[in-house]
C-alpha cells in the first residue's frame, strides 16, 4: 500500500523534449532554417540586377547584418509562422493520431500536466528556431559578405554595439508574436487528433487575418487581427524607436496567446478521449 | 531640368501653414558654355566635424543649357531618414563628375551659384505614446482584456482542484483491486454505450469481459483508466475514486483498444519513453522481464514503424506490464496474435495474478476467456447479464451435455419426447459436426436425466456437465434480448451478427 516513490513529475520537461526532438518534423524544420540562408546566398549569387532603392532587399549583401535581417524578414511573413504553429500546435494531435496520448494520459499524466508540458516545450522550440535562424544567418552572411553592422535603407546606420542588444529584442518580439499562432495551432490541436488539422487551421486563421487587414473599410478595427502587427519588430532597427506598434503588437499576442492557450486547456480538461 | 537621381517617394512635407512651401531641397544657378550640362550632387552629414556619405545621398541632374545664360536648376531633398544630431550639418557638394554616373564627353565649362536652401523640417507634434512613455487607448483596451483572462482561467483552475481534491476515500474499498459500480455512458450522439455497468475484481483473479462488439466492453474500461468521464458512477482502484490522470493510476497498467507507440522510435526505446513519461524511477521499470514477454528478439531495437501487428500488440502487452502494476487490464490482448502466440499469452496472465494481482481481460473470444480466465462478466447491449467464475458458467449442476452417435437421425423428435419426460424443464439441440447433442437442463438428478435419454434408445456416446462457454454466452444473451434459447438458433446468430443499432 505504499505509494510508488516518485523522482520527478510525469512528462516532465526533458521526458517531452525527448519525444519531440527525435521526431523528422523537428529534423527537418531545423535542416530547412539551416539551410535557408545559405538558399538565398545562392539565389543572390545567381542574379544580377541593378538594385533598387528603399527596401531590405538591396541591402542585404551589404553585411553579415543587413544579410540576417533580410533573412529573417522574408521567414517571418511566413516560414516561422508555419513552424510556430507546427511545433506548439502539432505535439498533441501527434499523440493522437499515434494512439500514445491514451497511454501517456493513463501512465497517468494528469491533462494539465500534459498539456504544460507541450506548450513549453514546443514554445522553447519556436525560440530556439527563431534565435538560431537570426545567429546563423547573421554567421553566413559575415562569411559571404563581411562582418558590416546594419545599414537601414531609409537611412542611418547601427553599429554592433547597439545592433547586438536590438537584434535580442527582434528576436523576443518574433517569438512573443509567433505565440499567438501557436496558441490557436495548440487549441485547435486540442480539439482535433490530426495533426494537419491543427497546423492547417492556425495557418488559415492567419492567412483569413491577413485578407481582412487589406480591407481598409474596417480601419482600426484591424489592429485586433491576429498577427496584425508581425512587421513591427522593424521598428527596432530605425535610429531612433517608435515603440507604438512593439507596444501594441505585443500586448495582442499575449491577449490571444492567453485566451487561446487558456481555451485549449478548458476544452482538454473535459473532453473524452477516443482516439 | 529634371534630376534623375532625386527618384523614390521624397516624404509628403507636411502641410503648411500659411502658403505654399517649396520642398526641401537646394536651387542652384548654373552658367554653362556648353548646351548642356551635368552635375552630381552629394549629401554629407558633418557631424562633430567629420563628414558621412550617406546612401541616396547623390543626385547626378543632367539638363540643357543655353550657352552664357544662367539656368535654375531644382535639386528635392531625396526620400530618406537620417539622424541629424544637435550641431551637426549637412554639406552639399556639387561636382561636375561621379564615379557613379556617365557624364557628357564635350568639353564645357560651368558656373554654380547657390541661389536657395531649403532645409527639411516638420511642423508636428510627437505622436502620443511613441516614446514609450503613456499609453494609449489601444494598449489599456488589450490589457484590460488580458486582466480579464488571467482572473477569469485560474479561478476555474483553482475552483476544479478544490473540487478534485474533496473526492472521498472509500476505504472500506481499500483492499479491492478494481471496483467499477453503476457506470453509465451516452455519447454525444445519443448512443447509450454503458448502462449501469456494476462489477470488481479480486486480487488474484483473472477476470474477463465479455461481450459482442459493441457491448460496451471498450467504453467501460476507457472509464476504469479515466480516459473519458462517466456520466453517473464511479470506479475504485484499491479505495481511491478514479477520474482523468488521478495519482492512483500508477498502479494499473493498459493497453486499450490496441496498442499506440511512437513510430520513430525502436521498440526499447519506446518502453523507456512510456516510463521516463510516468516519471518514476527507472529501476521499478522492469525492462527486462517486459522485453521477455514482448520476445521481440533483436527487432527490439528497430523503428516500431517496421513492426507487425503482432509485434506491436506484445510490445502494448509489455508496456502495460512495466512496473508490474497491481491491476492489469488488457482490452482484446490476442488481437494479431498467431495461436502459438496466445497459448504463451496464457500463462503469462495466470502467473502474473497468481503472485496476487489482478488482470482484467477483455474479449470476444470466448474460448480463449474459457481457458484463460478465473471469473467473466458477460456484457451486451451496455449492460451486465451475468458475472461469477467461469466454472460456475460452464458447470452447472442442472445442465447435462448428451453426445449422440454420430449419424444420429430423428433427433426433434427425441427432443420433443424428452421434453415430455416429467423433470426435464428445457432441451436444446446442438447439430455439431462431430455427431448431434443434447443439452438438457432439469430439476432431476444427473443420472435420471441420463437414464431417460437412454430409454428413448438413442445412441449415447458421451455424457458431460460441461457446456461451451459459448452456449452460456449465447444463451444469457438471448435470454437477455427477450428472446428465448430454444428458438431457432440461427435467427439468434444472425441477430447478434448485426451491428448493434445506435
Amino acid at each position: 500500500m505504499t505509494p510508488h516513490p516518485r523522482t520527478t513529475a510525469p512528462l516532465s520537461w526533458r521526458a517531452e523534449l525527448g519525444r519531440q526532438l527525435r521526431r523528422r518534423r523537428t529534423l527537418w524544420s531545423f535542416v530547412l532554417l539551416a539551410a535557408l540562408p545559405l538558399i538565398i546566398v545562392g539565389a543572390f549569387s545567381i542574379g544580377g540586377g541593378e538594385p533598387q532603392s528603399g527596401t531590405l532587399v538591396d541591402l542585404a549583401t551589404l553585411g553579415s547584418a543587413n544579410f540576417a535581417v533580410f533573412t529573417t524578414a522574408v521567414s517571418a511573413s511566413f516560414l516561422l509562422m508555419v513552424l510556430a504553429a507546427l511545433f506548439v500546435g502539432d505535439s498533441l494531435p501527434s499523440e493522437a493520431s499515434w494512439s500514445t496520448l491514451r497511454y501517456l494520459l493513463v501512465a497517468p499524466v494528469p491533462r494539465t500536466r500534459l498539456l504544460t508540458s507541450k506548450l513549453v516545450v514546443g514554445m522553447a522550440t519556436v525560440a530556439v528556431a527563431v534565435s538560431s535562424l537570426v545567429t546563423w544567418s547573421l554567421l553566413v552572411g559575415g562569411v559571404f559578405y563581411g562582418w558590416d553592422a546594419f545599414t537601414n535603407p531609409l537611412g542611418g546606420t547601427l553599429g554592433w554595439a547597439e545592433l547586438g542588444p536590438r537584434l535580442l529584442g527582434v528576436v523576443a518580439y518574433l517569438v512573443v508574436s509567433l505565440l499567438q499562432v501557436g496558441a490557436i495551432a495548440f487549441c485547435l490541436g486540442v480539439r482535433t487528433d490530426a495533426p494537419l488539422a491543427a497546423v492547417g487551421g492556425a495557418v488559415m486563421v492567419t492567412i483569413v487575418a491577413a485578407i481582412l487587414g487589406q480591407i481598409d473599410n474596417l480601419g482600426t478595427l484591424r489592429n485586433g487581427l491576429p498577427m496584425h502587427y508581425d512587421t513591427a519588430w522593424l521598428d527596432l532597427l530605425n535610429p531612433a524607436i517608435d515603440w507604438t506598434a512593439l507596444r501594441h503588437g505585443t500586448l495582442w499576442s499575449v491577449f490571444y496567446t492567453v485566451l487561446f492557450v487558456g481555451l485549449g486547456y478548458a476544452l482538454f480538461r473535459r473532453k473524452d478521449v477516443l482516439s | 531640368m529634371r534630376a534623375p537621381g532625386a527618384r523614390g517617394p521624397a516624404p509628403a512635407p507636411p502641410a503648411p501653414r500659411g502658403g505654399a512651401r517649396p520642398p526641401p531641397g537646394v536651387s542652384l544657378e548654373v552658367t554653362s558654355r556648353g548646351t548642356a550640362s551635368t552635375l552630381s550632387l552629394r549629401l554629407w552629414p558633418v557631424t562633430g566635424g567629420k563628414p558621412t556619405l550617406t546612401r541616396q545621398g547623390v543626385a547626378p541632374v543632367s539638363g540643357a543649357t543655353t550657352p552664357g545664360e544662367p539656368t535654375q536648376v531644382e535639386v528635392a531633398l531625396p526620400g530618406a531618414s537620417w539622424r541629424v544630431e544637435a550641431g551637426s550639418s549637412l554639406r552639399v557638394l556639387v561636382t561636375s563628375t561621379d564615379q557613379t554616373y556617365a557624364g557628357p564627353r564635350a568639353a564645357r565649362a560651368d558656373l554654380v551659384r547657390l541661389a536657395d536652401l531649403r532645409l527639411p523640417g516638420v511642423e508636428a507634434s510627437a505622436l502620443p505614446g511613441s516614446g514609450g512613455g503613456s499609453l494609449d487607448a489601444e494598449s489599456l483596451g488589450v490589457l484590460a482584456g488580458i486582466g480579464v483572462l488571467a482572473l477569469v482561467l485560474p479561478g476555474s483552475a483553482l475552483l476544479r482542484r478544490r473540487r478534485r481534491q474533496q473526492t472521498p476515500v472509500r476505504d472500506d474499498l481499500s483492499t479491492v483491486p478494481l471496483v467499477v459500480d453503476h457506470l453509465v455512458k451516452t455519447y454525444s450522439d445519443g448512443h447509450r454505450a454503458v448502462d449501469d455497468v456494476s462489477w470488481r475484481a479480486g486480487r488474484g483473479q483473472v477476470v474477463g469481459l465479455l461481450g459482442p462488439n459493441g457491448a460496451g466492453k471498450t467504453t467501460t474500461l476507457r472509464m476504469v483508466m479515466g480516459l473519458i468521464s462517466p456520466d453517473s458512477g464511479t470506479v475504485h482502484v484499491l479505495g481511491q475514486q478514479v477520474s482523468a490522470g488521478s495519482p492512483v493510476l500508477a498502479r494499473v497498467g493498459a493497453l486499450i483498444e490496441g496498442p499506440g507507440f511512437l513510430p520513430h522510435l525502436t521498440g526499447r526505446q519506446n518502453l523507456e519513453a512510456y516510463w521516463a513519461a510516468t516519471g518514476r524511477d527507472d529501476d521499478e521499470a522492469g525492462y527486462d522481464d517486459v522485453l521477455q514477454v514482448a520476445a521481440l528478439g533483436g527487432a527490439v531495437d528497430r523503428p516500431v514503424r517496421t513492426y507487425s501487428q503482432g509485434m506491436r500488440q506484445r510490445l502494448g502487452i509489455a508496456q502495460a506490464m512495466l512496473g508490474l502494476p497491481e491491476v492489469l487490464v488488457l482490452d482484446e490482448p490476442t488481437n494479431g496474435l498467431d495461436p502459438p502466440q496466445i497459448a504463451g499469452l496464457r500463462p503469462i496472465l495466470d502467473r502474473y495474478a497468481a503472485a496476487g494481482r489482478t488482470v482484467v481481460v477483455s474479449s470476444h473470444l470466448l474460448s480463449e476467456v474459457e481457458l484463460t480466465c478465473s471469473h467473466v462478466v458477460v456484457m451486451h447491449a451496455g449492460r451486465v447479464i451475468t458475472t461469477g467464475t467461469v466454472a460456475e458458467l460452464v458447470d452447472s449442476a442442472d445442465t447435462t451435455v448428451v453426445a449422440l452417435a454420430p449419424g444420429t437421425t430423428g433427433v426433434p423428435a427425441l427432443a420433443a419426447a424428452l421434453r415430455a419426460v416429467p423433470g426435464i424443464t428445457q432441451v436444446e439441440v446442438d447439430e455439431d459436426p462431430g455427431g448431434p447433442r443434447l443439452v438438457l437442463t432439469a430439476q432431476v438428478a444427473r443420472a435420471d436425466v441420463v437414464r431417460a435419454v437412454a430409454e428413448t434408445g438413442a445412441d449415447i456416446v458421451g455424457v458431460s456437465s460441461r457446456r461451451q462457454l459459448e452456449e452460456v454466452f449465447l444463451g444469457v444473451i438471448a435470454a437477455a434480448s427477450g428472446g428465448t434459447s430454444d428458438g431457432d438458433p440461427t435467427s439468434l446468430t444472425e441477430r447478434l451478427r448485426q451491428v448493434r443499432s445506435r
